[in-house]
């Protein structure tokens, strides 16, 4: 607090920025534009440049979307491209599933972020996005119903968590609980209401259902192997850090493809089992080696005294490291995490490549395959690779958002 | 060998109990020798400063006290406990010191509250309510019972270092230890350390402070010890420290530091 | 030294066995490695290693290997080995040219993201949200597409003066190839002017070297590049000459509905560099953009203050600097390219894993050929570790 001396208002004077903020805004614009835009010769040469190759290319994707393209491709499978094989009479199952975990991610940021205004515009357009592809045939208005419920969940759990009060104390402390306690359930809870109780049997999971089971599977798999691993490795017991080291490096030696042909090949003599459930357990295994460096990187990075603290104020060895070395360890490596995450969830589009396992880009190909719908593979592999990217764009804006709630980095 | 300080309450030095004994105490990181034959005895209540140049051992004989380091031959007993490789008297010891760090080494994930709470919790098995009231209890006596539900982040160097003060006494250790408390603080919250530090030493409290700090040395020490390379040179008093030093290593530290 | 008196210290308790840390330690390995070994008893005795073995590699294949470059191996009367070092080596220069050109572009967009042209930096980020975020097997496979269906059938192939032809088969150029010249030389003569090219280019890189030095000394411009580019390409021309221009350019022609002569750039081949290039060098260019915003903004104003131009100030003084931080991680990239260079698999292309998938196929044996895959995945990752070390160490020999 800086005790300002009074002042007569129209005396103040402003630092240089608020000043030239007073200017009109035609003529902010133009300075700005002499800034960014045409600062030098070579600068407005480089701006032409590049307003014309952006130009052409607006017009490609604006004539291939709304004059070239047939969607029809896309609409007409819209089925099965979301759930392929999934048993339609049992639609409310999935329904239920998303709606769920909307209502999950509108918790999570009402809990630690907050929304602006660029998130309600993405949210208003992934909407209008989603619905395009629902408003069609006989049961459009169920389906659109159904997200708009979702949507509507989303937005319910936001208003209610935003308002609850950010200080720390015992009622804030209970509120993260509960919704990180939901957020560990989410994924048994959706497996069980996708296959339990007279629902899917596994293999009938497909097309962007199996996307979105397969990635999370792989993400939690994989968090759950990779601590004890980073952990593992990082022991100064000889036999623990070999083995550990060993696998890490040997499942990080050959490509995810190399993987899912174990899985195909020889993990049905060893575990058995349906071929998407070995699917999930290489997806796992897979991702813990990476996750694995990772978290040892972050144990790397968190300083010595920290544990000689715990040991200090009588914690033993678990203790410490489950109550110091590790909470700190995991926040610091988030954002790499996410950066796997991510790379989990492309990777799902992998299972289809060796493996009979149908996922979007799998169904996607299904649906070319059809004879009406030859001419339109590009359409359907454009619309997969949006599909994918507003996924993943989802995912590293939460992750941002809830780092930045954290204060990851700023110790 | 008592010297009391008029702000000192008479505690009794000579017929305490040795509560910690090291005999011929070898420490070596590789080929470096850290420590060489280092051997003393600290008696309950005893306030004791270790002086020294930077890397004569000081702070590796302490992190020894709390087995932070393992020394490699000699021998460490802790209020009638053995420092050696068994695993219940390990964790008995660390119960029984607290240390206060350099760099305060709080968690920076915990709140204050939780910073002090966990030890009692956790090894001690208190229940949350009475630790709770113990952990404000302690941040009383360190003066900042108005930041218990702050972060370490949020509060300055000084404040800092005072919960890492009420963290250790949390766990009611018999002896403290602290390595160069006051060395990452800013000059004008150097006081508010060292006063609590005196208010723990009037307490009490057995002692043993690493620190350059002469006017708490001179003030509070019972006794004074000077280490040089790795061996225990010269040990003493206060006054005959600072009066009359005998070995020439000593005189020569005390020039350059005073 | 007096040492305080007080009571003797009490005899040195004897520590029961259990009790000891290091037994505990050794207890907890032995139960460790029990658990361990049990598990991987389980896995060796489930798998069926009846007929384990690698004498099935050197059956003849019986399968034919596409994109085919510099070998010419039917599978008829090759062996299995053989087909599949093939398509090591079309994974291996998939893998190469991906990494150049992933290099080249990610530096660029890298850089463009910072570059204070406003536009400029908005389509660089634009560049890297879409091809971070999108599959790579998506990508892949939508490039495929598009040159298999963009592309003009080879019956209307695009020529460009019978140099060049652009169709749904790809791409087919000129290319050199060994030639007996003036003097009617064999094939393999080539080799003494590809020796001879290699020796002047040592030559030159001295001269650059020597002259570099003398401008350190003198001060005087000594125009080190020039003269070293001059010399190597006056020598490579004498040299051509006087060994009887051991090689010709190979023009393409088009037979039926193939290319012969030339090279050919397949679609596959296209499409599966283009989609690792796509995609990696989204990943390169952000780690360029960190590699540079990690410098202290002291070295660009510094630059500035010496007068350098945009250009100079990044290459002579930004990119060297951020080159310590950019390095690890873009080898980490290119490890990735590597093994993802196994996607080819999506658009039948025959690199190392879709020859090692037809073997399987032919022959089984499916542990033996993963086996094989995953060795040879592990030998060219180490091989680029050990050339990006290189680079690394020259990097970080100047200490800052």
């Amino acid at each position: 607090m800086v005790d300002m001396p009074a002042q007569n208002p129209q005396r103040i004077v402003l630092p240089p920025h608020r000043e030239r903020a007073r200017r009109p805004r035609i003529v902010r614009l133009r300075e700005w534009a002499r800034r960014n835009l045409f600062n030098s010769r070579a600068g407005t040469a480089l701006t032409i440049v590049t307003a014309i190759i952006l130009g052409l290319l607006i017009y490609g994707v604006i004539y291939f979307v709304f004059v070239d393209a047939n969607w029809r491709v896309i609409t007409d499978n819209r089925w099965l491209l979301f759930a392929g094989g999934y048993p339609m009479d049992q639609e409310w199952r999935l329904w239920f599933s998303v709606g769920f975990v909307f209502l999950l991610i509108g918790l999570t940021y009402g809990t630690w972020a907050s929304l602006g205004r660029r998130d309600h515009l993405f949210i208003v357009l992934a909407s209008g996005f989603a619905i395009l592809l629902l408003a069609h045939g006989g049961a459009a208005i169920w389906s659109t119903l159904w997200y708009l419920i979702a949507v509507g969940l989303l937005y319910a759990g936001y208003a209610i968590t935003i308002r609850m009060p950010r200080e720390a104390g015992p009622g804030r402390t209970l509120q993260q609980r509960s919704v990180a306690g939901l957020l560990i359930a989410a994924l048994p809870i959706v497996l069980i209401v996708l296959l339990a109780f007279g629902g899917a049997r596994p293999r009938e999971l497909e097309g962007f259902v199996l996307n979105l089971v397969l990635a999370p599977v792989g993400i939690a798999g994989g968090l759950v192997i990779a601590i004890p691993l980073a952990l593992g490795r990082a022991s100064r017991m000889k036999a623990i850090s070999w083995t550990c080291t060993t696998y890490i490096e040997v499942v990080r030696g050959a490509p995810l493809l190399g993987w899912l042909f174990v899985a195909l090949f020889i993990l049905d003599d060893v575990i058995g089992g349906e071929l998407i459930v070995r699917a999930m357990v290489v997806l796992a295994v897979f991702t813990a080696a990476y996750m694995a460096e990772y978290i040892r990187g972050a144990l790397q990075a968190l300083p010595g005294g920290q544990s000689e603290a715990a040991h200090a104020v009588g914690l033993n060895q678990f203790q410490s490291m489950q109550l110091i070395v590790m909470p700190q360890a995991l926040r610091i490596s988030i954002p790499p995490m996410v950066g796997q995450a991510i790379s989990i969830w492309k990777d799902t589009t992998l299972v289809t490549v060796i493996l009979p396992l149908r996922e979007l880009k799998g169904n996607a190909d299904s649906a070319i395959a059809q004879f009406e719908f030859t001419p339109d593979r590009i359409e359907a592999y454009v619309f997969v690779a949006v599909v994918f990217w507003v996924v993943a764009f989802i995912m590293s804006r939460i992750s941002q958002r809830v780092e930045g709630s954290l204060g990851i980095g700023e110790r | 060998m008592t010297t009391e300080t008029a702000s000192m309450p008479a505690r009794d030095l000579e017929s305490a109990e040795d509560i910690i004994i090291a005999e011929n105490v070898d420490k070596w990181f590789g080929d470096f020798q850290a420590l060489d034959q280092i051997s003393m005895r600290i008696k309950e209540h005893e306030i004791v400063v270790v002086l020294g140049p930077s890397g004569s051992g000081k702070s590796t004989f302490i992190r020894c006290l709390n087995r932070l380091e393992e020394h490699d031959s000699g021998r460490i007993v802790i209020d009638g406990i053995e420092m050696n490789d068994d695993v219940r008297n390990l964790n008995a010891i660390r119960s029984e010191v607290g240390m206060v760090f350099q760099q305060f080494n709080l968690f920076p994930h915990l709140s204050v509250m939780n910073n002090i709470t966990l030890g009692p919790r956790k090894v001690r098995r208190m229940p949350k309510l009475d630790a709770d009231a113990l952990a404000m209890q302690l941040l009383e006596r360190v003066g900042i019972p108005e930041q218990a539900e702050k972060y370490p982040a949020q509060l300055s160097g000084g404040q800092q270092q005072r919960v890492a003060i009420a963290r250790a006494l949390a766990m009611q250790p018999k002896i403290m230890l602290f390595d160069e408390p006051t060395s990452a603080l800013d000059p004008e919250m150097i006081k508010e350390v060292l006063d609590v530090m005196q208010e723990l030493a009037r307490s009490g409290m057995t002692m043993i402070v690493v620190t350059h700090e002469m006017g708490f040395a001179r003030e509070v020490a019972d006794r004074l010890m000077f280490f040089d390379e790795g061996s225990l040179v010269e040990e003493g008093t206060p006054q005959h420290f600072f009066e009359n030093p005998q070995e020439e290593r000593t005189k020569l530290f005390l020039s350059q530091i005073l | 030294m007096t040492v305080a008196a007080g009571s003797a210290p009490p005899p040195e308790p004897d520590v029961p066995l259990i009790y000891r840390r290091g037994v505990r330690r050794l207890l907890t390995q032995g139960i460790y490695v029990a658990i361990t070994a049990v598990v991987i008893g389980y896995v060796y005795t489930s798998l069926d290693l009846r007929e384990f073995g690698f004498g099935f590699l050197n059956e003849p294949a019986a399968f034919k290997v596409g994109n085919q470059w510099l070998t010419d191996v039917d599978g008829v009367t090759n062996s299995r080995i053989t087909m599949y070092l093939v398509g090591v080596w079309s994974s291996l220069r998939a893998v190469l040219v991906a990494i150049a050109l992933s290099t080249v572009l990610g530096v660029l967009v890298g850089v463009a993201r910072l570059s204070s042209n406003w536009l400029v930096a908005q389509m660089a980020m634009l560049y890297v949200e879409i091809f971070r975020n999108t599959p790579l097997l998506v990508q892949v496979v939508l490039v495929y597409t598009i040159l298999l269906i963009g592309a003009p059938l080879i019956e209307n192939v695009v020529n460009v003066g019978d140099f060049f032809f652009v169709s749904n088969r790809g791409m087919a150029m000129p290319w050199p190839v060994p030639d007996g010249g003036f003097w009617n030389t064999p094939d393999w003569f080539v080799g003494v002017w590809v020796a001879a090219l290699i020796a002047m280019a040592v030559a030159a890189g001295r001269l650059r070297a020597l002259r570099q030095d003398r401008e350190r000394e003198t001060g005087q411009p000594q125009f080190a590049n020039r003269w070293a580019v001059g010399v190597f390409a006056v020598g490579a021309l004498i040299s051509f000459f006087v060994l009887g221009a051991p090689v010709s350019m190979d023009r393409p022609m088009i037979e039926g509905t193939h290319y012969i002569e030339g090279m050919v750039m397949e679609p596959e081949f296209t499409a599966l560099v283009a989609g690792l290039t796509l995609y990696t060098s989204a990943f390169i260019a952000e780690i360029v953009r960190g590699g540079i915003q990690a410098l202290p903004r002291g070295q660009t104003e510094a630059a500035n203050a010496v007068g350098l131009s945009g250009y100079q100030r990044l290459t002579l003084v930004i990119l060297p600097q951020a080159l310590r931080q950019i390095i690890p991680s873009v080898t980490n990239q290119y490890l990735n390219i590597n093994k993802n260079s196994s996607l080819a698999y999506a658009v039948l292309y025959d690199d190392l894993f879709r020859v090692a998938n037809i073997v399987q196929n032919k022959a089984g044996h499916a542990l033996e050929m993963f086996f094989v895959i995953i060795v040879t995945y592990m030998l060219i990752s180490f091989a680029i570790s050990l050339v990006m070390n290189f680079f690394n160490a020259r990097v970080t020999a100047q200490r800052i």
